[in-house]
């Protein structure tokens, strides 16, 4: 069963979220709501997928998503990262995918890409 | 911009369209639920009012900082009797007994916020070649309803434009108001790259 962090300042898309996965057989291990508790949960937790969402409000010392991927990408160059946006967001989907993300899903959640996503991370090693 | 053309107007009518049409497809996605959407009005403030015909009722203003290719404020406006029934729909809760107070609810109605003014700036970036950003949705309310204006209305020196569209619900009574409101640079850049400069 693959343990998941998952990162969103909303608390709804949390819910929402870890609801799929678990229907997906995956076990949410920890949840966080900015960048800065993302990357700590994740050296606490050693999770085997994170989700994150890339537009976060900042707070602490890392701002959004993508300086949140940043570090862990620094904690575990083969971190499996899932980056969670909103339409629209295409630029910053790309930064994420070249910073190491290993794949991305969009707002409002289709639960059968959050399958095929969470199934294309991890068979991509780790 | 007191002297905007019958083309520009017809111009922002058009992409208030596309956007709000993007932005019903997502809320349906999101609430499985059939959503409309009005024709788009076009509102020059203040010499015309933004809001009209609002009900006696308490609102929540949700609002976005646009940024990016084009900038501005992005609004999503509805009222008590409107958030309960959608929040209800979001949480799959009896909207009786959502606690519209609660963090659950209120993150819901932000995440919807965002999710239809993502939606909407997507489709106005796809079409105008802008990279258009709406940031992370503050909520203000509930609020009398002769506040509302106030709190979507800044004090121009001249005329701001909003682009005015209405999401509809039929069978929840739903009927909130999506506001596009790019800023003067933002206006001209677009009706430039659209081929109607000044």
């Amino acid at each position: 069963m693959p343990r998941v962090l998952i990162v969103d300042d909303s608390l709804f898309m949390r819910k929402i979220l870890g609801d799929i996965l678990s229907r997906e057989g995956a076990q949410v291990v920890g949840e966080a709501d900015n960048g800065q508790s993302a990357v700590d949960k994740f050296r606490e937790l050693k999770p085997d997928v994170v989700t994150l969402d890339i537009v976060m409000p900042k707070t602490g010392e890392i701002g959004g998503g993508i300086a949140a991927l940043r570090e862990i990408m620094k904690l575990d160059p083969k971190a499996r990262v899932i980056m969670v946006s909103a339409m629209g967001q295409h630029a910053l989907v790309v930064e994420a995918i070249q910073a190491g993300a290993r794949d991305f899903i969009v707002k409002p959640f289709q639960q059968a890409r959050i399958a095929q996503a969470l199934k294309k991370v991890l068979l991509s090693g780790g | 911009m007191k002297n905007i053309s019958f083309l520009k107007l017809d111009l922002l009518r058009e992409l208030g369209s596309i956007g709000a049409g993007h932005a019903a497809t997502s809320l349906s996605e999101l609430a499985n639920t059939q959503v409309d959407m009005s024709v788009p009005e076009i509102r020059l403030y203040p010499s015309q009012r933004i809001m009209d015909r609002l009900k006696d009722e308490e609102y929540f203003v949700l609002r976005s900082r646009l940024e990016g290719g084009i900038s501005g404020m992005g609004y999503l406006v509805l009222s008590l009797g409107e958030a309960r029934p959608l929040a209800g729909l979001l949480l799959g809760a009896d909207p009786a007994s959502v606690d519209m107070d609660g963090d659950m609810a209120q993150s819901a109605l932000k995440e919807a916020a965002n999710i239809l003014l993502s939606s909407y700036m997507s489709a106005l970036g796809d079409l105008t070649g802008f990279t258009v950003l709406a940031d992370v949705p503050a909520m203000d309310g509930p609020i009398n309803k002769n506040d509302v204006e106030k709190h979507i209305s800044d004090a121009p020196a001249d005329d701001i434009v909003y682009v005015k569209s209405n999401l509809t619900i039929k069978r929840l009574g739903f009927d909130a108001a999506l506001l596009f409101v790019p800023d003067q640079k933002s206006l001209r850049a677009i009706f430039a790259k659209l081929g109607l400069p000044e």
